[in-house]
């Protein structure tokens, strides 16, 4: 199907224009609130436009993207993201799989139990980055404490280096989003007609067999929305590096939207910022474009 | 089945008991931060027992130290503003996408996912030209619509799986009757659709309220929300400390009493769309 006039026509006749109208005031605040937007950086992203300094954003062609694409900043910044997602949403899928399976027993106060878990997830991301910034201190952090009970003698100096970095703003996003795996991954447990795992408990299967024949291939629905979420999620973080690591030790931590922002409302390079801006915003479109459509197939 | 190994049960209790607790141990250490005196607060070996002091929270809410609260009053004004204008917008938008099966409702739904997708980085720049350059800036302005930027697609997104939900025949039949799509859809849709609108509306509130980026770049001083303080926040002064956990606890407040108070629709609404079949 295409738009034709003819059918633009009889569509406008038809009683459908009153969904056109049921619409329409959607349709011009987007378009004047995220579109018109894009379109302004997409514009400044061909412009020189030094906040400070410039009067006016000065035409230089393609020079913000080649220097982009030059500089590398950008691109580890995309590196970091992509090693943050593999870990995060990997250790997120399989240790919230494990908490739902434990819930899903529902015993007397697990209700309870479920209704704690949420806690974590409602946190503020900046409440969740300082609280754990001074749990992470070296000198009177809890961090510290906790591992020497469990028999670590030295911990490491947090964000002293990129792997330890990387490591401590791993466990923070998988701290607030287990949760958030665990209640879909248990709401989906919920799902599974009984009447299935009864009937391949009855043939003999193990409960190991039941959950890895049974209940996963059930939930791959599940695990992908968890994905899709999350990976989305990530892609947009800022407030765990603003409040951890300001992207150090260097430069090792910066997601992308963290670059822009210093480049933007520190540096003062609004142009270039720009560029990483739309640069960004097409490589997270693309990202989601494809997990979606990966949804929608099934 | 289970019912006779106890043994097994009582592993279960303990293991999960052990895993929740160990998801509440950064909150219980940023509640009880916030009442403990400095020295308790920086002591290398950890104090659990103490007797609590509510100086911070003095400081944090004294008009003339911190004024905390004018702050948390920025942000539920954001908060509630926002997702009150996105809500009347876009309940219509979704309205379409729920009834409308033809081409140009199928364009306009690709393009709410799309806008949906939008990483809100790529639009803070632009926004705070615009907004500088009409001089809103130091207005409350800008943050209310930058806020229903997220908040409106994920309205129109949402209400229209719920609108969907609904028996398409009862609408019909109200057309049927004579009812304008207008009325049919104030008299019989947005009733039924109420319990989802509420759920709708508790996302957006705790989206805005928790939002940070927006915050941090498109406000001054006086419009500030509670998130770009403790954003903004950076000290090795040790009294500093205690005063900006007591700001942190004030501000996660109200999410944890509707956590536990409305624990069933936030639930219900972590799933909407993950969970069906």
């Amino acid at each position: 199907m295409s738009w034709s006039a003819v059918k633009v026509v009889r569509w406008w006749r038809s009683k459908e224009r009153t969904w056109f109208f049921f619409a329409l005031p959607t349709i011009v605040t987007l378009g004047a609130i995220v579109i018109y937007p894009l379109i302004y950086v997409v514009f400044m992203s061909f412009h020189s436009y030094n906040f400070v300094q410039d009067v006016q954003p000065v035409f230089n062609g393609l020079q913000n993207y080649i220097n982009v694409l030059t500089r590398g900043r950008f691109t580890n910044a995309l590196l970091f993201t992509g090693r943050y997602i593999g870990l995060a949403v990997s250790a997120q899928i399989v240790i919230g799989f494990g908490i739902a399976l434990l819930l899903y027993q529902d015993l007397r106060g697990f209700r309870v139990l479920r209704a704690l878990l949420l806690l974590p997830l409602m946190l503020t991301p900046v409440v969740t980055g300082l609280i754990w910034t001074f749990m992470y201190n070296n000198e009177y952090g809890l961090v510290r404490y906790l591992g020497g009970l469990i028999g670590i003698k030295k911990m490491p100096i947090w964000f002293n280096s990129p792997l330890t970095a990387l490591t401590a703003i791993v466990v923070v996003d998988c701290w607030q989003f287990i949760p958030f795996a665990a209640l879909i991954l248990l709401a989906g447990l919920q799902s599974v007609p009984v009447s299935l795992i009864e009937s391949a408990q009855l043939d003999g299967a193990s409960y190991r067999h039941v959950v890895f024949h049974v209940i996963i291939p059930w939930l791959k629905g599940v695990f992908l929305v968890i994905c899709l979420v999350r990976v989305v999620g990530i892609y947009k973080v800022f407030a765990y590096v603003w409040e951890l690591t300001k992207g150090g030790p260097g430069r090792a931590t910066e997601t992308p939207s963290y670059t822009v922002y210093i480049c933007a409302f520190w540096e003062l390079e609004i142009g270039y910022a720009s560029t990483l801006a739309v640069l960004t915003l097409v490589v997270g479109l693309t990202i989601g474009g494809f997990l979606i459509k990966q949804l929608v197939r099934r | 089945m289970k019912k006779k190994i106890s043994a097994k049960k009582v592993i279960i209790y303990v293991v999960t008991l052990a895993v929740v607790f160990v998801f509440l141990i950064p909150i219980l250490w940023l509640v009880t931060g916030s009442i403990k005196d400095t020295v308790h607060l920086f002591s290398r070996q950890p104090v659990f027992w103490f007797r609590p002091k509510f100086e911070s929270y003095k400081a944090a809410l004294s008009p003339n130290v911190v004024n905390f609260q004018k702050y948390l009053f920025n942000t539920a004004f954001y908060a509630i503003s926002s997702t009150g204008l996105s809500l009347l917008i876009g309940i219509f938008g979704a309205y379409t996408l729920a009834i409308s099966r033809n081409l140009f409702s199928k364009s306009f739904a690709f393009w709410v996912l799309i806008i949906y997708l939008v990483p809100p980085i790529s639009l803070v720049i632009p926004l705070f030209l615009l907004f500088n350059n009409m001089g809103l800036i130091g207005t409350r302005v800008p943050l209310v619509i930058a806020y229903a930027t997220f908040n409106l697609p994920f309205v129109v997104w949402i209400m229209s799986g719920l609108f969907a939900e609904i028996e398409k025949s009862v609408v019909e039949a109200a057309l049927v009757d004579g009812c304008t799509p207008l009325g049919a859809f104030v008299r019989v849709s947005v009733p039924l659709a109420l319990p989802g609108i509420v759920v709708t509306s508790i996302f957006c509130l705790i989206f805005s309220w928790n939002e940070f980026l927006y915050a941090f770049a498109l406000s001054t001083m006086e419009t500030q929300t509670a998130s770009a303080v403790i954003g903004a926040f950076r000290s090795d002064t040790d009294i500093l400390w205690g005063r900006i956990l007591a700001g942190s606890v004030l501000m996660i407040a109200p999410l944890f009493a509707l956590a536990l108070l409305l624990q069933k629709y936030v639930i219900r609404g972590l799933t909407f769309g993950a969970v069906k079949g």
